[in-house]
């Protein structure tokens, strides 16, 4: 662990302004992540699950410097990346790069397939026109396209090519870290291992480093080396992919984990269950953010929010984290 | 799984294509506007071969009626109407024409940058914008066309040109009517700008000025096509008005306007002097109308098959 991170996140807070209701009512905060820390290394995944809301794409948006996070740093290879320019990100850019969830939206309609994975070599000025329209052919055969797509557009293709297409661009630049926000749940489940397994494949044969967003459990449990679990903006459990899914110790990742669909296993237990709606982050509870809906409540968690603690391997935030059994 | 998609390189513009189609009367608009150019671009042919001149005035053969010489009669003058009418189309679809066009390319930049950009320079294009709204238009109009053009320095060869009333109301309708189209490429340059495949050229590093003209103008171009389609037909109203007004061309050179106002104190002597200047415009107008209808139903991004 000596090595410095590829990607190293410290007390990453993004807010956006809400405007109130009425006329006179003043601007509120709506704080979508919160002091989130993580490390990420070289050529390790790290999965961020949570539900729908909690900030993992606003957190996967502001460590790529997309949208700017309002505090924190995010150091890059060592160093600091954010308050930086768009000029002085340019370098940034070409060593991250993203895939978006849905590969519908990701694709501009009016360019053809060849121009959309050559873009970011013509943005970057690699190579010249011959070079790059050789190039695009050789990254979409490397994620399964055909050469003849390169003339078709976006509307012409399925879910499944078009994210394809997606990642053909992202590693159109050979970045070293590839942020995929949910890159698969917008897929038929088919269609996902496929996607997946392409994934995998450019892991191991260009040693990618993934931040992998996503609320899917089983497909994180199978892709991802260490995961985080995410609530209401902060990380409440991190530890290598193994120990969370066979010892988790914040009630919320057991109830996550409880609350995945089994196959041939009856009923499920109501007792894993979480009942009611994640509270909203305009209006977050006092004390532990889970405690409206955990099970293990009590009166201390009301009124004092308990950090991420425990060693580098597994880190919960919970007061009880070391009670409380299955 | 791929739907009901064409299999075509340029599935986009084939679709498009096939739903214009669909569209009757704007094939017919489509038509017509393709005739009247085309008799208005061939004029000077047209005049050779029927050995006629839009300036030849024949005092003795004033307010003829048609016959195989003057096929629309003359006018007070004696000159032939049926060519003055075609050089005036070439006046009057070149004013829509270019006025439109330059109209359409500022309000599309002015759009671009507010609907981009955002923040204070949205704010101060859009304050300007409305500004050049609230504008009362003829009583400006009025005032531009009596701007002396020798006070403002322009070169004397393009002020004594006789076409200068031309570039005139050329420049005068494309400085107020861009506001239109600047509110639409606005409001869909907000709407693009939140897509993802924007965010992703963010992502790749891809600058302000590539992701407005590489991202954002291609998805947001049908709106505009439409709306400058309608516009051309107002253009062609407004020089008109002006014309009419005495504030447009000026004769000896005809627009539609002009013969319009022309004929005004002549409508009892000899109709047909204001009555087919009066009707192509009415023509144009309306084709252009249906053209512009079935182009917004062919270009519309969320019609389906």
């Amino acid at each position: 662990m000596s090595d410095t991170p590829i990607l190293e996140v410290r007390d990453l807070c993004k807010r956006f302004p809400v405007r109130g209701k009425g006329p006179f009512a003043g601007k509120s905060w709506l704080a979508a992540v919160n002091a989130v820390s993580f490390r990420l290394d070289k050529g390790e995944t790290l999965a961020l699950v949570g539900e729908s809301g909690c900030g993992k794409t606003t957190l996967a948006r502001a460590a790529a410097m997309l949208q700017p996070p309002t505090s924190g740093s995010v150091r890059f290879e060592g160093s600091e990346i954010t308050g930086l320019g768009n000029r002085s990100l340019k370098p940034l850019r070409r060593r991250v790069q993203m895939i978006f969830q849905d590969p519908y939206g990701s694709l501009n309609p009016r360019l053809p397939v060849g121009a959309i994975i050559a873009e970011p070599l013509l943005v970057h000025g690699l190579g010249d026109k011959a070079e790059r329209r050789q190039k695009a052919v050789r990254l979409a055969e490397q994620v399964g396209l055909k050469a003849g797509d390169m003339s078709r557009y976006p509307h012409q293709f399925s879910g499944g090519q078009r994210q394809r297409i997606a990642i053909a661009r992202a590693i159109a630049l050979q970045p070293c870290l590839v942020i995929a926000d949910e890159p698969v749940s917008a897929l038929d489940v088919s269609i996902q291992s496929q996607i997946l397994n392409l994934l995998r494949d450019l892991r191991d044969s260009r040693r990618l480093t993934y931040l992998f967003i996503s609320h899917d459990l089983a497909v994180v449990r199978h892709f991802a080396d260490r995961v985080a679990v995410m609530y209401l903006g902060r990380i409440v459990e991190t530890a290598a992919a193994e120990t969370l899914f066979d010892a988790p110790r914040h009630p919320y990742t057991r109830a996550l984990i409880a609350a995945q669909p089994v196959i041939g296993r009856g009923k499920r237990t109501a007792a894993g269950c979480l009942s009611g709606d994640p509270p909203s982050p305009l209006d977050p509870p006092s004390g532990c953010p889970f405690h409206p809906r955990c099970p293990l409540a009590a009166a201390l968690c009301r009124e004092s929010r308990p950090e991420l603690e425990g060693d580098s391997g597994h880190q919960v935030a919970c007061h009880f984290k070391n009670e409380g059994g299955t | 799984m791929r739907g009901p998609m064409v299999d075509t390189a340029d599935g986009m513009m084939a679709l498009a294509l096939k739903r214009f189609r669909r569209h009757r009367l704007a094939i017919a608009g489509a038509v017509v506007l393709a005739v009247l150019a085309s008799l208005a671009a061939t004029a000077p042919l047209i005049a050779t071969i029927l050995g006629l001149d839009w300036e030849a005035v024949d005092l003795l053969n004033r307010f003829a009626p048609s016959s195989a010489a003057h096929p629309l009669g003359t006018d007070e003058l004696g000159r032939d109407l049926f060519i003055r009418l075609l050089y005036g189309g070439r006046i009057s679809l070149l004013v829509g024409l270019t006025a439109t066009v330059v109209a359409a390319l500022i309000g599309t930049a002015i759009g671009l940058l507010a609907g981009f950009y955002g923040g204070r320079l949205d704010a101060l294009l859009m304050r300007f914008t409305d500004s050049v709204i609230a504008l009362p238009l003829l009583p400006l109009l009025i005032v531009l066309a009596a701007v002396d053009l020798d006070k403002l320095g322009l070169p004397s060869s393009l002020v004594q040109s006789q076409y200068v009333s031309l570039y005139r109301i050329i420049a005068i309708v494309a400085l107020v009517g861009w506001t239109t189209v600047a509110r639409l490429v606005r409001g869909a340059a907000l709407t693009v700008r939140e897509r993802d495949f924007v965010l992703s050229a963010r992502g790749y590093g891809a600058g302000g000025f590539r992701i407005m003209t590489v991202h954002i103008l291609p998805n947001l171009i049908s709106p505009v096509i439409v709306a400058t389609t309608l516009s051309v037909g107002n253009v062609i109203l407004l020089e008109s008005v002006l014309s009419f007004l005495g504030l447009g061309i000026q004769p000896p050179i005809p627009s539609w306007g002009n013969l319009l106002t022309n004929a005004q104190e002549l409508i009892w002597t000899a109709p047909g002097l204001a009555m087919w200047p009066g009707m192509l415009i009415f023509i144009t107008v309306i084709a252009l109308n249906f053209l512009g209808d079935g182009l917004q139903d062919a270009l519309d991004p969320k019609a389906t098959d």
